[in-house]
Parts: structure tokens; C-alpha cells; sequence
């Protein structure tokens, strides 16, 4: 796993960010093992919907990025265990996040672009759990967890516009 | 090598000394040589790495979406978006496919479609000037493309700025201080750089031509000490049957002229300053000697080396050694006394200015989303409706309002964000103001202080006139008396008043 070679370009791109990424507003980008690029965390907490998510609880995305980014999408999913801290998370809950913690969000799949970065992904799920109103499960929870694939991008994800 | 730098040790005391330090001599070098650029092969264009260059200049408007750097060799597609060209083609090869990373505009583009990028300047005018391409090039135009590529060069202008910013030399951790705009680097560390490594590629001792790299800075210098320094210069010299001035490898190894440990061209300045245990200095203080290394840890403590006062950086000009400093100096310089008071001021002042600077590029940075469009989920809507195969689909009447939903509390955020930076430049301005008139009252103060030492001054004057008179007055009074015994009762008087 840590063995992944990235490219020239990716690297600099992701010390970029790191470096320049605003850990204001409830949001933060961790790396866990330094010079270790291929494992960070965003750390994100939701401010402005009480009723769902407590100010105070914060969720941990786990972010793998493939060695070619930014132009293939990095590995996202909200983890539960956390092996380097010794701490444990909830995964929020949310009609399009599974109990296993993957993101049912089509930019972080089909949908990724170069000019995405981890900020405004981090951005974007934020404010989605932000204007969430239901604390429901995807339908297909139960269903989907039990054979889901570790790494949500070989998940074969289906877009609606596709299906209508 | 080793054979040959045996032969010529010139003495046997010193081989203890030389021994270690010729196997691990590679790694001795890393010691003290900082990264930088390093000519090693023949096209240097291959690994100029331009992306690894610092700014020394703001770049905020001019930064590729992609790989968030200043522009290189810019390109712009049909939907106005701006990209270095590396970059957006890599891009359309990516899993994204032939769109626009920003808002997926679909892009067509074929390389063959490409006009000749160094064909002058016509290669700039693209759909003005068709007819005169075709001209120009008329082998690509009997192609008859019917489609015109949607990724082209930018306008001449943008990749003129970008290539204007102001650059640090690669070789700056290597001690190359200069800066200068983006496009002068290449010829800057090719031709000028002193710092820049080359092949050595001169001959060295042993005949053959050396591989190491080497900073210009040595291969030109010129080796008057080298014909000097070792007998076994001689005897290699008539191996080869080469002229001594061709031996010009500043990798050849010498006695150090001082301690007589083996030191090259290349590490003896770095040797004298840090390593060698004869390069004697005299303290300017103490008049003591030190060798190179010792004397910078004594410069820091000696007690009569000369030092500045610390509160020169607010306008203290006392000079002296570093014990009158302490004794006499400190204890009286106002400067020092006010120190804190003005770092504090300092500090704050810096605070302040920040804290603009930081407001500034928020502010720019919302003007600049809002020009071209590129809000957090960079201009297009964020699909939530979306399921994994097999699940069941929400209405996309529900979605929608989602969506909706989205976007204002979204809007709302940029709007309070504003609110806060506007409040936030609000405050700034009025604790400028207040620290403008700070600095006002202290003013005032200071010239009613020197009014009235000049008020004081003054009465001084007339104190001690009226002093005098009255001694006068007094002498005159005796000179008078003399016969009677009047005055004698008046004289004790002007004694206490002279205490004044
Ligand atoms: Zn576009
Ligand atoms: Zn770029
Ligand atoms: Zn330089
Ligand atoms: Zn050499
Ligand atoms: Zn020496
Ligand atoms: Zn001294
Ligand atoms: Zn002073």
C-alpha cells in the first residue's frame, strides 16, 4: 500500500493541499504518516444541523489517492475504526451514505474531475450531511454492505439520469 | 582513482588523517551540498522542472485548476476556461474523458487538428488570420479539416504574464540569490548560474575523464594552486602526456594548504569554514586565535568583540564590546528600556497588516468566483439522487429540491462570509485609525515635552542671572560696608541659593 509510486505531478499537488487547505469551518486534512502520501484523513464536522449530526461529533473520511492524481479519483469513504489513533468513529448517517461507510456521490466516481481537490470534495459532503433531513439508510443498506467491495470506486455505481 | 590518490599522498603523517575521509567521501559531500540543478544529459528541456520553482510574486488569477500552479504553456477550450496544456491533456485522456474539467463542456480535439506551435507568431492568431495560415501551411490545409480543434493556445497575453512572474533560481539552497522572471531560468541556470552542476568532464589525475558533477562556479575558476600543490601531479602529468593546464577537474585532490588533510577545488572553502582545525582567525575582541570552525561559537560569547545594542533596530547607534554593553550601556539606553513597548507595537502593526493581506486575497478570491462561475462544486450540480445498481430511485422531484435547498443554504454561506469579511475590513480600518491617532498623541507629547524642557532651560538661565547679580549686588554691598558691619548677616544667603 505504501509502496504506490506517485507521479512527479501528483505529489506536488497533494503537498499543495495539504499546505494550503483551510481547516476552518469544521473541516481539517490530516496526514497520518508523514511523507506517507497514499493515507490522509479529512476530518469533518457538521455546524448547522443539530438535529441530525451534534456539533461536536467529528467523521473521518479516509482518502486514498491513486498515483496518477489529480486526474483519476482518489479513494473516499467514511471510516469507523481509525488503527493509527486508536480511535473510533460513527459513520453519519444520511440517505446516501452506507453503514459501511461509502459515499453514494457521483463526483467522487464517474463524476471526479482534474479540478477537483480535496477541499471541495470535503466541501460538497459537508454540505450534504449540512441539508440532510432524513436519518434514514440508502433502502439498500443491508443488501449492499454485504457484498460491497473494500474500495467504493469498483462499486458499479448507477447514475439516475442513466435509469430514467 | 583510489591508486592514484594513494601515489601522491605527500606524506605519510598525513594518511591517518586521509584514509576515512576518502571512503566515505560521497557522503561527506552530501553533507554540505544543498538540492538543486544539475545538468546531466543532453537535452536539458527534459528535466527543467519548471513546476518546482517558487514564486517570489502572488500568483492568485493565474494558477491551472488542475495542477494548481502559475500557468505553463497555457491553453483555453471553447467555454473560456484556462489550463496549462500538460495538464487538460491529460485530462481528456483521463477516465473524465474529452471535457472540460471545470464544467464538463464536451471538447473536441485531435492533435493532428494542432497548428505548428513554433511557427512563428501566425501560430497565435487563430480565427482571424485563417486565411493566412493556410497560406503559411499549406500542407496542413489540404487536409481540409472540417472540424477546428476546442482546445487552442490562450491569448498571447496570459501566457506573457505567467511567464513574467518572478522566480527564485533553482540553485537558491545552494547560495544562488537570484530572482528573476519565469521564462529567464532556463538560460539562467544553462549559462549563467554559478551554482548549476555540470558533468565535470575534465581530466583527472588518473587520465581519465571525470564523470562527477560539479558547480560552473569551480570548472571556471581558474587553478593557479593546483601546479603547485603535489608532486604527483607531475609524475600523472607525463603518464598522459598532457599539458598541466589541461588539468583543470576541480575534483583532483590536495593537501589543504593549512592542515594538509586532502581537500578538492570544490570543498576547500566549505572545508576552511567548517572542518579545518588549522585556519586560524583572530578574534577582533579578544585578540585571541581560533581556528575557523571554533570562532563562530566564540563570536557568539566573547565579552569584547564589538557588538550593535539591541535596541539598534529602533534607532540605538551605540557600538562596543559585548561586557560594556552589559554593564554600562544597557542599564541606560532608552531604546532598550522602550523595546517592548515598541515590539509590542511592531508585533501588532504586522498583526494588522496580515490580517489586510489575508482579507485582500478572500476577497479577490469571492470576486473571482463569482466571475468565472467556479462556486464550491465547481459549477455543476451535485448529483445526489444517484444509486448503486439495483437499488431503488428517489423521485427526481425530490431531488430537485434538494438541489434547491443546496444551493441557497450554499448562497446563504458565501453571503455571511462576505458579511464577516466586510465587518471584519471595518474593524481594520478603525483600528487604524486609532493607531494613526496614537501615534499622533505621542507626537504631540513629545513636542510638549521639549517645550517645556526648553521652558525649564530658560528659567534656568534666569536663575542663575539673578544668581549673579546678586553676588555682584553682595560685593558691592561689602565694598560699601566695609567700614560698618551691616552685610555680614546677608552672606549665607547666595551659598544655599548657588546650590540651586
Ligand atoms: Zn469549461
Ligand atoms: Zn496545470
Ligand atoms: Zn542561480
Ligand atoms: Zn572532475
Ligand atoms: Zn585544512
Ligand atoms: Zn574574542
Ligand atoms: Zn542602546
Amino acid at each position: 500500500m505504501g509502496s504506490k509510486t506517485f507521479q512527479k505531478s501528483a505529489v506536488k499537488r497533494l503537498y499543495k493541499e495539504l499546505k494550503s487547505f483551510e481547516s476552518a469551518d469544521g473541516l481539517a486534512l490530516v496526514q497520518p504518516n508523514t511523507d506517507d502520501l497514499s493515507v490522509l484523513y479529512i476530518d469533518i464536522k457538521v455546524l448547522d444541523n443539530p438535529k441530525i449530526y451534534p456539533v461536536d461529533e467529528t467523521y473521518r473520511l479516509v482518502v486514498n489517492p491513486s498515483p496518477t492524481y489529480p486526474f483519476d479519483a482518489p479513494q473516499i469513504k467514511f471510516i469507523k475504526y481509525d488503527r493509527y489513533s486508536d480511535t473510533s468513529f460513527k459513520i453519519p448517517i444520511h440517505p446516501h451514505i452506507y453503514s459501511n461507510g461509502h459515499i453514494c456521490l457521483n463526483i467522487l466516481y464517474d463524476g471526479w474531475s482534474p479540478a477537483n481537490t480535496l477541499h471541495s470534495i470535503a466541501i460538497s459532503i459537508q454540505s450534504m450531511l449540512s441539508g440532510n433531513t432524513l436519518t434514514i439508510r440508502p433502502t439498500d443498506d443491508g443488501d449492499y454492505c454485504s457484498r460491497a467491495p473494500s474500495n467504493p470506486r469498483l462499486t458499479r455505481w448507477v447514475f439516475d439520469d442513466d435509469t430514467v | 582513482m583510489s591508486s592514484s590518490s594513494v601515489d601522491r599522498s605527500p606524506a605519510s603523517t598525513v594518511s591517518p588523517g586521509k584514509q576515512p575521509r576518502n571512503s566515505a567521501d560521497s557522503r561527506n559531500l552530501d553533507n554540505h551540498e544543498a538540492e538543486g540543478f544539475d545538468v546531466t544529459g543532453d537535452d536539458p528541456d527534459l528535466y527543467i522542472d519548471v513546476r518546482s520553482l517558487t514564486y517570489t510574486v502572488k500568483y492568485d488569477h493565474l494558477v491551472c485548476p488542475i495542477c494548481q500552479q502559475p500557468f505553463l504553456n497555457p491553453y483555453t477550450t471553447i467555454c473560456g476556461h484556462t489550463f496549462c496544456r500538460a495538464c487538460i491533456m491529460q485530462a481528456i485522456r483521463s477516465p473524465m474523458g474529452s471535457k472540460c474539467p471545470l464544467d464538463r463542456t464536451p471538447l473536441f480535439y485531435e492533435e493532428r487538428l494542432e497548428r505548428p506551435q513554433n511557427s512563428g507568431h501566425y501560430s497565435r492568431h487563430r480565427s482571424s488570420s485563417t486565411s493566412l495560415e493556410r497560406l503559411e501551411d499549406s500542407s496542413s490545409a489540404d487536409d481540409s479539416p472540417s472540424r477546428e480543434n476546442e482546445i487552442f493556445p490562450a491569448p498571447i497575453i496570459i501566457s506573457n504574464i505567467t511567464d513574467d512572474l518572478k522566480v527564485r533560481c533553482m540553485n537558491n539552497a545552494r547560495g544562488c540569490e537570484w530572482v528573476g522572471p519565469r521564462w529567464q531560468i532556463k538560460l539562467h541556470l544553462l549559462k549563467h548560474c554559478g551554482y548549476t552542476r555540470f558533468v565535470c568532464g575534465k581530466t583527472g589525475i588518473d587520465g581519465k575523464i571525470c564523470t562527477k558533477l560539479c558547480e560552473r562556479r569551480f570548472m571556471e575558476r581558474k587553478s593557479e594552486d593546483d601546479s603547485e600543490d603535489g608532486d604527483g601531479n607531475e609524475e600523472a602529468d607525463s603518464d598522459s602526456g598532457n599539458d598541466s593546464t589541461d588539468y583543470g577537474c576541480p575534483h583532483i585532490e590536495y593537501p589543504c594548504p593549512k592542515c594538509e588533510q586532502m581537500v578538492s577545488q570544490i570543498d576547500q572553502e566549505w572545508h576552511l569554514k567548517h572542518e579545518c582545525p588549522k585556519n586560524m582567525v583572530v578574534c577582533h575582541g579578544c585578540n585571541f586565535e581560533f581556528s575557523m570552525k571554533l570562532f563562530e561559537t566564540h563570536e557568539k560569547y566573547c565579552e569584547k568583540i564589538h557588538v550593535k545594542c539591541p535596541g539598534a533596530k529602533f534607532g540605538c547607534s551605540w557600538r562596543g564590546s559585548r561586557d560594556i554593553l552589559k554593564d554600562v550601556h544597557l542599564p541606560e539606553c532608552i531604546f532598550v528600556k522602550l523595546s517592548e513597548y515598541l515590539e509590542k507595537q511592531e508585533t501588532r502593526m504586522d498583526n494588522l497588516s496580515h490580517e489586510n493581506s489575508f482579507l485582500k486575497s478572500e476577497l479577490s478570491t469571492i470576486l473571482d468566483s463569482v466571475i468565472q462561475g467556479r462556486l464550491t462544486n465547481l459549477g455543476f450540480p451535485l448529483d445526489l439522487e444517484e444509486v448503486p445498481r439495483g437499488g431503488v430511485t428517489d423521485s427526481v422531484l425530490g431531488s430537485m429540491e434538494e438541489d434547491y435547498a443546496q444551493l441557497i443554504s450554499d448562497f446563504e454561506k458565501l453571503r455571511l462570509n462576505a458579511q464577516r469579511a466586510k465587518r471584519a475590513l471595518t474593524e481594520l480600518e478603525v483600528s487604524k485609525q486609532m493607531i494613526s491617532g496614537l501615534a499622533a498623541d505621542n507626537l504631540q507629547i513629545k513636542e510638549e515635552m521639549s517645550s517645556q524642557r526648553l521652558a525649564l532651560n530658560s528659567i534656568r538661565q534666569q536663575l542663575q542671572f539673578i544668581l549673579m547679580d546678586r553676588r555682584r549686588l553682595n560685593t558691592t554691598l561689602t565694598r560699601l560696608g566695609s567700614g560698618t558691619n551691616l552685610v555680614n548677616e546677608d552672606l549665607p544667603e547666595p551659598k544655599l541659593n548657588n546650590k540651586l
